[in-house]
């Protein structure tokens, strides 16, 4: 396209030379005058189509919206303007100026002149022929009279009139006599006999010729009387040279005037000569203009283009290079720092992505240490407001606290005394402050909190952080600990001398049965009886206590607990509460991983609870059932006795806690102890009577773990 | 774009036309004679032009040729002759020339009508032509146009007054037998 619009350039402006040339009236391209014409239309339209096409391509751009395309629009209509103004005016004023001043040639004062000088000459001419005919007439008269008419007598005639040549004719052009001044001109020149005969019937004309030397001859002829009437009628003919100063000043002014003439015939062609060779002219200059308008909008555009482009990439996170335009320019050099710009940007942002990642990942682990902590902490802001609270403790409260953010903590609707607590720990004790809470679980048991507050500095925004641990259990273990010691040292202290007080006992009885007699030896035997079966009591409770004390650590193995079960309840076959044992589902249930002989005891002591529990019951019943549960195994007793307590429940599985009158308060102390060891669960519920749920983990680990599945459980016989 | 607007200025004035009434080749003694008779209208303003001072120049031409089967014809005879037909103010006289040969005539008609008539003008030898043998003759008089005056031949494109169309006649010509 380039290329074809320079070439096409080039062409024009060859063909508007010749053009120009031409029009300046070379002989060499009159002739070829129309062709060029047409030529140089040609390329005057070849120049349009090639802009039009690119006009047509831009049009395209724009209408698709393509990037630069706006700027080259108004880069081109701008150049295009500064071309065609300035040339749209030159055309005007010079067509004004030609044309004009083609229409001040014709003037009617010129035409005067010219007409004037042309009757001039004529008017010279005519009085020359009128001088020769009337002298050719004299002559005639006098020849007329003459009979014999020799060569003398004519040359005599043509030297009184001036004449260079004299000639006698007959009517048909026949020769009589002639004389000439130019001795090698013999032969005259003999005019049409029409003339001749035109001369005979009007007394004799006078014309002017043309003479061969290019010189202007007049000539008269004159019909010359006859002597008798037969006589033929002759003609003479004279003829005279009209002097070559008049003649050139004449022919001149008649070339003039011709010329002139010519000129005012052929003005409109004139004027359309001038309107077509400017006209081109300007429009293979417009053309080539807008051409080169459209070369230089792209050159440029193209750096800016680069630019905007650039920024745009910019704009969309794009810090690659840009292509720079090799110019020595400020545009250049704009490229150039635009690329040193975005390298930086590019830098800069690639360094703040680093950082903000590497504060992420710290933020990231932060959350994940706080998510895992198995404490719980809230975050209030400075009204109280619930920022944030971490998975332990919602697990520790039970609770998701959905919609707690937009309340303060006063009005809390649940956990309200921990909500209470620790506004007061805030208000009264400061900003760091930790104490130890009792609450009420949703389901009646205790809970026990330990919850530290801590005001957090004004400087990263305020506001305050609750950190609380459920330390129920570790409450409850360190009783457990504290009566494991107890009853080991009891055990210890009080066993040593049971073993004397018996064998005093035995010994007094056996000394004094043969000296007392009647009811003195009744009292005796009593007496020491009752010592011995006391002794005998407390040994097996302080051996009790030796046992919870030192109960050893299972060893696992897989157990049928099913089969266990039934061995177990072999012995309580004379139970007066009928055991029913449910086995749901019936197939068969997997091996658990436990300690058998303790899992003997675990069972004899809630069977034993069971059936204690039962001494008043009117339709005595005790139900177990094994089940399979999320991945462990559960066991339940049931009796349809009065259940547990409220008070006993929370603490049941602390030693000497006991609703019996003879109980030692051991049984589920250690039941609780095996099955922690045994890394099971139990839980105590009133369902109609008491409930002891076990859950004990399978020999074979499941295949998928899964979190405790106790407290749903509970919940629902809760419930 | 501006040829179509000289279109609609070109004026209505009529073309003007050479029509060729007759042409006839007569053998001679030296050879070949051409002698033609045209109907010669200039038109009105070409005749004015004329009587202006205007030269105009005609061509006169004539081409032989033999008809041949199956071939191009061959060429056997062309001959131009050029009139320049002009006005002298100052003698008022129209003067047609051809080569050396002047006329000089009182009115444009009687110069139109000695330019419409030619005679005896020699346009073959004698042994050109094969005797016997059948041509193909074709004489046109056409006004050369590229002798106008510039202005006029750009008139001319367009202008019809300043056209003259030229007709051309074409005739079978047998050569005669020579009685020997």
């Amino acid at each position: 396209m380039r290329i074809a619009l320079a070439v096409a350039a080039a062409l024009g402006a060859i063909l508007l030379y010749l053009l120009a040339s031409a029009s300046a009236n070379t002989a060499l391209f009159a002739q070829n005058y129309p062709w060029l014409l047409a030529i140089n239309g040609i390329a005057a339209a070849a120049l349009l189509v090639l802009v039009a096409l690119q006009l047509r391509q831009l049009r395209r751009d724009f209408r698709a919206g393509v990037f630069g395309s706006r700027l080259k629009s108004r880069l081109l209509l701008m150049l295009s303007l500064m071309a065609v103004l300035p040339g749209a005016l030159v055309y005007a004023v010079s067509m004004q100026f030609a044309v004009s001043s083609i229409d001040s040639w014709f003037d009617v004062r010129v035409d005067a002149a010219l007409e004037g000088g042309l009757n001039l000459g004529r008017s010279v001419l005519d009085s020359q022929q009128a001088d020769l005919l009337a002298k050719a007439r004299g002559a005639a008269l006098d020849l007329g009279d003459a009979t014999l008419l020799g060569p003398t007598r004519l040359n005599r005639i043509r030297e009184q009139a001036g004449a260079q040549g004299a000639v006698l004719l007959t009517l048909g052009g026949q020769v009589l006599a002639s004389s000439s001044a130019e001795l090698g001109n013999l032969m005259p020149v003999i005019p049409a006999p029409s003339l001749l005969r035109q001369a005979r019937a009007s007394r004799g004309i006078a014309q002017t010729a043309f003479a061969d030397g290019g010189g202007l001859l007049v000539r008269a002829l004159v019909p010359v009387a006859g002597n008798g009437l037969n006589a033929d009628p002759r003609i003479l003919l004279l003829s005279k040279e009209v002097p070559p100063s008049i003649v050139d000043s004449a022919q001149s002014v008649e070339s003039a005037h011709r010329d002139y003439q010519e000129l005012q015939l052929g003005r409109k062609g004139l004027k359309q000569i001038y309107t077509l060779t400017l006209t081109l002219a300007l429009l293979l200059a417009l053309f080539a203009a807008i051409g080169l308008a459209f070369l230089l909008a792209e050159r440029l555009a193209r750096p800016l283009l680069i630019l905007a482009e650039g920024t745009r990439a910019v704009a969309a996170g794009d810090f690659t290079p840009r292509a720079t335009v090799e110019a020595s320019d400020e545009l250049g050099v704009l490229t150039h720092s635009f690329n040193s710009m975005t390298q930086q940007l590019g830098d800069a942002r690639a360094q703040a992505e680093h950082h903000r990642a590497e504060t992420e990942a710290a933020q990231a682990y932060l959350e994940s240490v706080l998510a895992n902590l198995s404490a719980g902490v809230l975050a209030f802001d400075l009204r109280f407001r619930l920022r944030a609270a971490n998975r332990g403790a919602l697990a520790i409260l039970g609770d998701d606290l959905a919609g707690f953010e937009q309340q303060r903590l006063e009005d809390w609707p649940r956990h309200e005394a921990l909500a209470g607590a620790i506004l007061e720990g805030f208000a009264k004790r400061g900003a760091e402050w930790q104490e130890q809470l009792e609450l009420a679980r949703a389901d009646g048991t205790a809970q026990a909190l330990l919850v530290r507050g801590t005001a957090l500095p004004a400087g990263g925004g305020g506001g305050y952080v609750v950190v609380f641990d459920d330390i129920t259990q570790l409450i409850a273990a360190q009783r457990s600990a504290a009566w494991g010691e107890v009853a080991r040292r009891l055990a210890h202290e009080i066993k040593n001398p049971l073993t004397p007080i018996q064998l005093s006992a035995e010994r007094l009885q056996l000394k004094l049965a043969d000296q007392l007699s009647g009811p003195s030896r009744d009292l005796l035997d009593r007496a020491t009886q009752t010592i011995v079966n006391q002794v005998e009591a407390m040994k097996n409770m302080v051996n009790d206590f030796r046992d919870y004390a030192r109960t050893p650590l299972p060893q696992l193995a897989p157990v049928e607990l099913a089969a266990l079960l039934d061995d177990v309840l072999e012995l309580y076959h004379r139970s007066p509460a009928a055991i029913a044992v449910e086995r749901a589902p019936t197939s068969a249930l997997p091996p658990v991983l436990a300690d058998a002989n303790q899992l003997r005891q675990v069972l004899h002591n809630v069977l034993t609870n069971a059936q204690d529990a039962l001494t008043e019951a009117a339709v005595p019943k005790i139900s177990i059932s094994l089940a399979r549960d999320a991945g462990r195994l559960r066991l339940t007793v049931r009796d349809n006795g009065p259940g547990f307590p409220p008070q006993i429940l929370s603490r049941a599985f602390e030693p000497y806690v006991t609703t019996k009158a003879k109980g030692t308060g051991l049984g589920l102390a250690i039941v609780k102890k095996i099955v922690d060891d045994h890394g099971g669960q139990i839980r105590l519920a009133n369902d109609g009577g008491g409930e002891v749920s076990i859950w004990l983990p399978l020999a074979v680990a499941p295949a998928q773990g899964s979190g405790p599945q106790g407290g749903s459980e509970a919940e629902r016989d809760a419930a | 774009m501006l040829a179509a607007l000289l279109l609609f200025c070109a004026a209505a004035a009529h073309a003007g036309s050479i029509e060729p009434k007759a042409a006839a080749l007569t053998p001679g003694e030296d050879g070949y004679t051409l002698s033609a008779e045209f109907v010669v209208d200039l038109g009105s303003r070409l005749e004015d032009a004329v009587a202006r001072g205007v030269p105009l120049y005609f061509n006169l031409e004539f081409i032989l040729e033999r008809g041949r089967k199956y071939w191009v014809n061959e060429h056997i005879v062309t001959r131009g002759l050029g009139y320049r037909l002009a006005y002298s103010s100052l003698t008022r006289q129209f003067r047609l020339s051809t080569g050396n040969l002047h006329r000089n005539f009182a009115s444009l008609g009687e110069a139109l009508r000695a330019l419409s008539r030619i005679a005896a003008l020699p346009v073959a030898a004698k042994d050109a032509l094969k005797d016997g043998e059948t041509y193909e003759a074709a004489v046109r008089l056409s006004l050369d146009r590229s002798q106008l005056p510039k202005p006029f031949q750009v008139d001319a494109i367009t202008d019809k007054g300043l056209q003259v169309d030229a007709g051309i006649l074409r005739w079978r010509f047998t050569a005669p037998l020579e009685a020997k």
